[in-house]
């Protein structure tokens, strides 16, 4: 239920995940569900990831992992940080306006 | 069943990644697969849309910004510009501006005169009244043909680029560079007559490209594209504007419109 | 320079066409062939093949490109840098050839003045080119520019060189300095040769600056926009740093 508006709001959503902590494309993944967003696919998550990557706001080390492969693990970068506080007074500013429009009571 | 990794790999390699990224990005693939526990069919999707999405997402920006120019910051300037061929009117009194850092799209019913009206921009055409002010670095992008059948594309961005001293000398690197942005992989001995059509137009698009113009002209460009290809031009006139460039595009594919500064609409070709 | 990369790439281009680059060796060869047991006839019927032959590959080359010269002229190169870039590759390609034919009549033949049927291609060559790029320029179009191109071609085997019409047509040089090569004329025919050959080549230049300065026109615009260093120059001049 949420894909239609998730779409546009996945890479704030990556970078405010990452803000918390680092992580990897399957922990990144069922954040997001545990947060109620449902199930993203691997063929969208990572793809933007990559996209984070090339624009500089993330960046990926390869580490070794007990239990299996190598995991590519994704971090915040400073310009990362920059980004995710500026799209974060964007989205309050818009969804502000989205409730006004549609009446609903602002949710702080 | 199908070979999830080979078909992953040839289609990376078909967007331009060099080998060893491929071999990189498949062994990333299938070690998150595993992380999943499943299958990369089912945790990416198909192969070939997966390594589409992906090398789109892995293209940096690769668009140098044009210097700040000095004056004026209008690089195209009509003013009742009109165009008669013997007792047709092709074009009535069209007045346009389009500023560095902008994009305008000419759209109208067919036979409103669109062509006619880009290659008045260019140059190649002399209006019948009206007058017309450009920039000099100017590059064109044609519907279809202007190209050598018998040239390589790396040959065509040799010769383009020989067209100016400062790009003389990067023409192949910097025409490779811009195939890659629009998902091309030219081959190296391949002829461009044997070129798809689409394909043929991506190097339409390269070659108008090649020598960083100031104002970018490009009639219908993506004849023969595909939805991905599409996707790519329409990113890269996005990068042109941003960086400072004019860009003016006819188009009569509507959905983009709402990506461009500016819509300059011709009237329907007068009975 | 300019010049120099669409010489490079006309170059390129046609020697990529195998099978019209066999069909140039051979259409000399085939007429030399034919005549080749009357001496003088062998050696003008392969300088006038080699002519046409020029001409032909000139033509083509130049109808063939008329889409591609106009970008090239929105991108920035001059017309002169372009037909000149493209004569002289068709000329070189030419030259490539005559060395080839030269070799056989040196070899086939027994011809006093070699320095003669040099000149003779050379002739063919130096007329040849322009004359085909003329008519591509002119009509635009490959059958109607072939035709054209066998008629004068054509009527200029069949005339009699002393005749008025033979005068007229553009390889009449070759067949002069024919006539002094093997020796039946005197060094005034050789002269006359070469100086229809110079002026056959002025006027197909004139023409081709004609044709050309109005099929490769770009109008300059009423006022240029931009910073001020480059008003000055128009398209094609490198930009001062």
């Amino acid at each position: 239920m949420p894909r239609l508006w998730l779409h546009g709001l996945l890479e704030l959503c990556l970078l405010g995940l990452l803000e918390e902590q680092r992580d990897y494309g399957l922990g990144l993944t069922n954040r997001l569900a545990e947060a109620g967003l449902g199930f993203v696919p691997g063929g969208t998550i990572y793809p933007a990831l990559a996209r984070l990557e090339a624009t500089g706001l993330v960046s990926s080390a390869r580490e070794p992992s007990t239990s299996g492969p190598p995991r590519k693990y994704f971090e915040l970068t400073m310009a990362g940080r920059h980004a995710l506080d500026g799209r974060r007074t964007e989205w309050r500013e818009f969804s502000r306006s989205i409730h006004a429009v549609i009446g609903t009571k602002e949710l702080t | 069943m199908s070979n999830w990794p080979a078909n992953f790999m040839h289609a990376l390699s078909e967007h331009g990644l060099d080998s060893d990224s491929v071999q990189r990005l498949k062994s990333e693939a299938l070690e998150q697969a595993t992380d999943h526990g499943l299958p990369p069919e089912r945790v990416f999707g198909p192969a070939t849309a997966y390594a589409d999405r992906l090398a789109r997402a892995l293209r940096s920006t690769t668009v140098p910004p044009l210097p700040a120019s000095g004056k004026e910051s209008v690089a195209l300037r009509l003013a009742g510009v009109s165009k008669r061929y013997g007792r047709r009117q092709v074009l009535r009194d069209v007045s346009l501006e389009v500023g560095r850092g902008e994009s305008v799209a000419v759209v109208g019913a067919n036979g409103s005169g669109k062509s006619t009206l880009l290659q008045i921009c260019a140059g190649t055409v002399k209006p019948t009244s009206g007058t017309v002010e450009r920039a000099v670095h100017v590059g064109y992008v044609p519907q279809s043909g202007g190209t050598a059948p018998f040239l390589t594309p790396s040959e065509h961005f040799e010769l383009f680029a020989a067209a100016r001293a400062d790009s003389r000398g990067r023409g192949i690197a910097t025409g490779l560079q811009l195939a890659a942005a629009l998902g091309w992989r030219p081959r190296a001995k391949q002829p461009v007559g044997q070129l798809s059509g689409g394909t043929r137009q991506k190097l339409n698009v390269v070659l108008g490209e090649l020598s960083r113009p100031e104002l970018l002209l490009l009639d219908e460009p993506y004849q023969g594209f595909d939805h991905g290809a599409y996707v790519d031009l329409w990113t890269q006139i996005d990068r042109w504007r941003d960086t400072g460039t004019a860009v003016l595009i006819v188009s009569h594919m509507l959905s983009e419109l709402d990506r461009v500064d500016r819509i300059v609409e011709l009237d329907a070709p007068e009975e | 320079m300019q010049a120099i990369a669409i010489a490079r790439a006309t170059f390129r281009e046609l020697s990529r066409r195998h099978t019209a680059l066999v069909m140039l060796v051979l259409l000399p060869l085939a007429f030399y062939l034919a005549r080749r047991d009357i001496p003088f006839s062998a050696v003008v019927v392969l300088a006038l093949g080699l002519g046409w032959a020029v001409s032909t590959l000139a033509l083509f080359s130049t109808v063939n490109a008329l889409e591609l010269d106009g970008r090239l002229r929105i991108a920035g190169f001059t017309t002169p840098a372009i037909l000149m870039g493209r004569l002289f590759a068709v000329m070189l390609i030419g030259v490539a050839l005559s060395l080839g034919y030269l070799v056989l009549v040196i070899v086939d033949q027994d011809v006093a003045r070699l320095g003669g049927v040099a000149l003779m291609m050379l002739c063919a060559i130096v007329v040849g080119a322009p004359l085909g790029m003329a008519i591509g320029l002119l009509l635009r179009r490959e059958l109607e520019g072939a035709l054209a191109l066998l008629i004068f071609l054509a009527t200029q085997f069949m005339t009699n060189p002393e005749k008025l019409l033979a005068r007229c047509l553009p390889l009449w040089s070759v067949r002069a300095v024919a006539d002094w090569t093997m020796d039946l004329g005197g060094a005034s025919w050789l002269r006359d040769g070469l100086i229809h050959a110079a002026a056959t080549l002025a006027v197909l230049l004139v023409v081709i600056a004609f044709t050309s300065a109005f099929r490769l026109r770009i109008h300059p615009p009423h006022e240029v926009l931009g910073d001020d260093q480059d008003v000055l120059g128009p398209v094609g001049f490198d930009r001062p740093r």
